[in-house]
């Protein structure tokens, strides 16, 4: 947690685990290109066992231990991306089993959305400290002397620990002048801020649907690649293919996403040719929001209510509704930027379908909500948007523009990066009321979240507003990006400079009875 | 050294950026490092696509490294050669 205002604060540069995993990075997205191709090119879904061949080609294993499993693993993740459940080892049909009820041009997938693939699981070990064959079994043994539990006992080979006794307090690591003990978690679970990953009968992974708030992380964490969210690109594209008036809402965070050439005028234009008929930025909705939460940080906080947090991250609310239920109506009032942008477009076509294109798995949760639903129609990534273009054979950098993106300000346009969003509220206040002191705290990744509203609860952080963001590095770090952080934070600055609007004020594609007063 | 990176759409879906990436680390870190051959430069360019995925199926990402082809590239694979290049006057010694 930190003090939101960014440009003071110098955050270690390091590259997340994420853009190091390529393999499974490309599995996943060549088979969103997969899914894309086959509704695009109306293909029979009951082949789609054929498509394991295609992907997974030859008699050679590349990913895994035998070319059998990659197909099988793949297999499953073609079903999700259809918004199909993945299966278990222990179901013999075919894989096409239940696709007729997914080959439709609505919504059709059902919670859970985030799902352990169960027989890509590995099974990690959970939380354990254990010793490597680094150990020189010195005289010394250090480990052994530490250790509150008296669980290290010194065999044959070298230091042991009894697992049965081990608390995992780690000390004998750190005396271990050989580095020989390691201390390591699932990096599922160590990845989830909700400790919503607990272990099936097998030793497998199994998220906990009461406490998993679909944020992703564990997704992007996965080394096996075992866990994945479903997705709904199948359906969109039929959607649009039956005719229907499909409108594309983007998330701030799509500046430089897709391709290092591509700008964000041309990524509108590869939409459109997707068979869109047009596109706006959610920053749009986003200054809506910030208008509307100054007003109620203004109003509420002291006297009413002690702090305020923000109300853009679904999975940061999710968490706060289910582990801080009593403080969850010091939660903003004001709807979602994608809520308010979807609403923009259908109150002018209540006939039209609106599909959602952002970083973010929580979304595709937020969207099956009442009172959501209605608005958004689909909802999908940025990567499952790059199948689409792959599909289509669109190349986004090499379509000619001319027309500039008007559809938000500056502030609404930084919402996608951590700290943007508690900006664009202190900046929006400062505009009414100049001389208010507002004090800001960010939290970014779920567990950092939880930290900041256990002391919000506990009336540490009263008078503040509270920016809770469930990705590190705010949007652009989410599950469904393509490009680094580092990359896309430059993008989304340099495009948040480009806009006309230095205030969601002046922003004039809303309808100013929709402004607050 | 010229190097010409990808951003095609199939070669961005599959990891023209990680590549990218890869290369702007090496230039802030192992070769500002003395040791590298004082001839050694290294010029990253980054291309439209090259029309090698809508010859041939599945080669994404595509580098090309001084002029040569590489289908399928991998961020380790364009890094040794960097790397091979910016030291080979110790290694040939």
């Amino acid at each position: 947690m930190r003090d939101c205002n960014f440009n003071g604060y110098k955050r270690k540069e390091t590259q997340t685990v994420k853009e190091s995993y390529n393999d499974i990075i490309n599995i996943r997205r060549m088979v969103f290109a997969d899914i894309a191709r086959i509704a695009y090119d109306d293909l029979d879904l009951k082949k789609l066992g054929d498509d394991t061949y295609r992907l997974i080609p030859g008699e050679k294993a590349y990913y895994r231990e035998d070319v059998f499993r990659e197909r099988a693993v793949i297999a499953e993740r073609l079903r999700l991306a259809l918004g199909l459940d993945a299966r278990t080892a222990a179901e013999s049909g075919p894989i096409s089993e239940g696709i007729e009820n997914v080959d439709v041009d609505t919504r059709v997938y059902t919670p859970p959305l985030v799902a352990v693939i169960k027989i890509a699981c590995e099974a990690c070990p959970t939380k354990t400290v254990f010793i490597t064959d680094n150990c020189r079994k010195c005289l010394a043994h250090p480990c052994k002397n530490v250790c509150p539990k008296n669980a290290v006992t010194i065999e044959k080979h070298g230091a042991v620990i009894d697992q049965e006794k081990c608390i995992k307090c780690g000390r004998c690591k750190n005396e271990c002048p050989y580095h020989a003990i390691v201390e390591y978690d699932r990096p599922c679970a160590a990845s989830c801020g909700v400790d919503a990953i607990k272990s099936d009968y097998l030793g497998r992974a199994e998220i906990d649907a009461d406490k998993c708030v679909a944020c992703g992380n564990c997704i992007q964490e996965c080394p096996f690649g075992a866990i994945s969210d479903k997705s709904e690109i199948y359906q969109l594209i039929k959607a649009i293919k039956s005719g229907n008036e499909v409108y594309a809402i983007i998330a701030p965070s799509f500046a430089g996403q897709f391709g290092a050439l591509t700008t964000p005028e041309q990524i509108f234009a590869g939409i459109r040719q997707l068979g869109i008929k047009d596109v706006v930025e959610v920053g749009l909705g986003a200054d809506l929001t910030t208008l509307n939460e100054a007003k109620e940080f203004i109003e509420e906080v002291p006297e009413k209510e002690p702090f305020m947090g923000t109300s853009c991250c679904y999975s940061w609310k999710l968490m706060v509704q289910k582990k801080y239920p009593e403080v969850n109506d010091y939660i903003s009032e004001s709807s979602t930027p994608m809520v308010y942008t979807s609403h923009h477009i259908k109150k002018n076509n209540p006939n039209s379908k609106v599909v959602f294109i952002g970083p973010c798995v929580s979304k595709k949760l937020e969207a099956l909500q009442e009172h959501v639903k209605e608005y958004v129609d689909f909802v999908i990534t940025f990567e499952e948007l790059m199948g689409m273009f792959v599909a289509k054979e669109i190349e986004p950098s090499e379509i000619e523009v001319e027309d500039k993106i008007t559809d938000a300000s500056v502030t609404g346009r930084g919402y996608a990066v951590g700290g943007g969003v508690a900006n664009a509220v202190v900046a929006r206040i400062h505009e009414i009321k100049p001389d208010m002191v507002v004090k800001t705290e960010c939290a970014e990744g779920l567990a950092e979240c939880v930290k900041m509203m256990k002391l919000a609860k506990l009336g540490l952080k009263n008078g503040m507003l509270l920016e809770g963001m469930a990705c590190e590095y705010g949007c652009i770090g989410g599950p469904g990006t393509i490009v680094t952080s580092s990359r896309a934070k430059k993008s989304v600055a340099d495009f948040a400079k480009a806009s006309p609007f230095a205030s969601p004020a002046d922003n004039d594609n809303i309808d100013p009875e929709q402004k607050p007063r | 050294m010229k190097i010409k990176v990808c951003v095609g759409s199939n070669c961005t879906m599959m990891g023209a950026d990680g590549i990218l990436d890869s290369l702007e680390n090496l230039k802030e870190t192992i070769l500002t490092k003395p040791g590298v051959n004082p001839a050694f430069t290294l010029d990253v360019e980054i291309v439209r696509c090259v029309g090698e995925c809508k010859k041939k199926k599945n080669v994404s990402p595509v580098v090309v490294v001084d002029d040569v082809i590489y289908r399928n590239a991998s961020r380790e694979e364009i890094m040794s050669i960097v790397l091979d290049k910016a030291f080979d006057h110790i290694m040939t010694k």
